[in-house]
């Protein structure tokens, strides 16, 4: 492999992660029904019908949920095209390829045969089963992840009772992500522009490594500045975050609709 | 390994998380009296580090590209406590913040990948560099097989709670509810791939890791507790 195939794959992939980040963020920002939902509401809702699409043994209760999803992220004005292309290019990667050995694989009553495959009754009721569950599941947290931005989340979750301690670090983390990201593009653009055709896979895993032991130092050189920071702006090694305002009618209106729904797809199954 | 949502029962998946649980809970009182004040910047640093980790494409022989973990690494440099939050909070910042990963499996995938992956790994490196020096070529051949073996583990406990699914999660005709492979086909699927591909990945990276900070940044494995305390 030459040094700049991996390297141009890493620079592309970390590119189009933080595009999809920007774009979500976009979403977030508009106007639409999940964006006017109080995010601790929202969590509470979409986790119900999260926990609903798999505790359930009817299919049927499954595609309800995935119904559901594609109304909301419509009413969301998040494009429909955007959002089934986002979980149905996962799909086929990491669920269809383990679920369709399953209708061979799995024993039971004969269904029907291709070339010289049985595929069994049980084997395509199990693989049906999967591909639901997982395309409705990554619906719902797709739903959650681009219609909140990311702090109100965080804000969300320390509603749920999640300790502060655990809030102010995800906080930070989730902004120094971005910057780690930059240092890797920087390193990995230094290496490119310094490399003719290609190297060894020696050279290039060694590059790798001494990059990731760098970041690694330059990571716990920043940790100790930022608390320099903390502790010139007046940290005590308490966390102490502000409380989140009301909840609203729309919240209180989503979240009953929610549980109903829940309550009734329940009920049905 | 990570391990989407729908694949594993609730029932699973809350199990995973009540095994967690009390994981997280020693990890936090280990981390508060190592790092003091400077724990949440620590750890979010960290976590930011085991998230770019996971990000990362490491070139395989023959074109192709695979993703490490990190977890032994960052077990044999802060010790396997830290390991486990910053792996954990990593999983958590990629399933709730970005997607990617279930979020019903966060417990099994952080038990998996946050406590058997660095606890094994780590345990196999201190056991092939005890007493060795900082930077000797044990500790980078310690820290390669550690990563390999950790991994591997990892990936067997993975297969485990797949492999339960049909056995105890099936419907009155015998359909799979979850994942529809039993142990005989999950285990020597999952080892078969991480032994091969995904195993070596992890031993490179960790093994030159620790081999080119053990030679240029020596100090960095006294942030370790365990060894601080050897002196």
């Amino acid at each position: 492999m030459s040094v700049n195939s991996f390297v141009d794959k890493n620079l592309r992939e970390g590119t189009a992660w933080i595009e999809r980040t920007l774009a979500a963020e976009a979403i977030a920002d508009k106007s639409g029904l999940l964006q006017a939902i109080d995010p601790r509401a929202k969590l509470v809702g979409l986790l119900a019908l999260l926990a609903v699409s798999l505790l359930t043994h009817d299919f049927w209760v499954i595609v309800g949920v995935y119904g559901e999803s594609l109304i909301l992220a419509v009413a969301s004005r998040i494009s429909l095209v955007l959002f089934l292309r986002r979980v149905w290019l996962f799909v086929p990667v990491f669920t269809a390829a383990i679920a369709v050995p399953a209708l061979f694989l799995t024993p039971g009553d004969r269904l029907t045969g291709i070339g010289g495959l049985t595929i069994t009754y049980q084997g395509a009721w199990g693989a049906a089963f999967l591909i639901a569950r997982v395309a409705t599941a990554v619906s719902i947290s797709t739903l959650l992840v681009l219609t909140t931005k990311w702090y109100r989340l965080l804000g969300a979750m320390r509603a749920l009772r999640v300790p502060a301690f655990v809030i102010s670090v995800l906080t930070m983390c989730y902004r120094y992500i971005f910057v780690l990201v930059r240092l890797l593009r920087e390193f990995l653009l230094v290496r490119k522009s310094r490399v003719i055709g290609a190297l060894p896979w020696r050279d290039n895993v060694r590059f790798l490594a001494r990059t990731a032991g760098i970041i690694l130092i330059r990571s716990l050189k920043l940790a100790e500045d930022v608390y320099l920071a903390m502790i010139a702006r007046g940290f005590d090694g308490q966390v102490k975050l502000a409380d989140g305002r009301p909840l609203r009618s729309i919240d209180y209106g989503w979240i009953t609709l929610t549980f109903a729904l829940v309550g009734a797809l329940i009920w049905k199954g | 390994m990570h391990i989407p949502d729908g694949y594993l029962s609730p029932a699973t998946c809350g199990t995973m998380y009540a095994i967690s649980l009390p994981l997280w809970v020693r990890a936090g009182v280990v981390i508060r009296k190592t790092f003091t004040q400077r724990t949440v910047p620590t750890l979010a640093l960290l976590s930011a580090f085991s998230f770019l980790i996971m990000m990362f494409n490491v070139p395989v022989p023959g074109g192709t590209t695979a993703h490490a973990v990190g977890g032994t690494l960052i077990a044999i440099l802060l010790g396997p406590w830290a390991a486990l939050i910053g792996e954990s909070l990593a999983l958590v910042v990629q399933a709730v913040f970005f997607g990617d990963g279930g979020i019903t499996a966060i417990g099994a995938n952080c038990f998996n990948m946050g406590f058997v992956l660095p606890f094994v790994g780590y345990f196999v490196y201190r056991v092939i560099s005890w007493r060795s020096q900082l930077g000797a070529r044990r500790r980078w051949i310690g820290a390669a097989i550690g990563a390999y073996v950790g991994i591997n583990m990892a990936a067997l406990v993975a297969a485990i709670e797949f492999g339960i699914q049909p056995y105890l999660f099936h419907t009155a005709t015998g359909a799979p509810l979850y994942c529809p492979y039993g142990l005989t086909q999950t285990i020597p699927a999952m080892l078969f791939a991480h032994s091969l591909i995904a195993g070596p990945v992890e031993a490179v990276i960790t093994g030159g890791v620790v081999a080119f900070l053990g030679k240029y940044h020596p100090e960095v494995f006294k942030l370790n507790p365990y060894e601080r305390s050897e002196g």
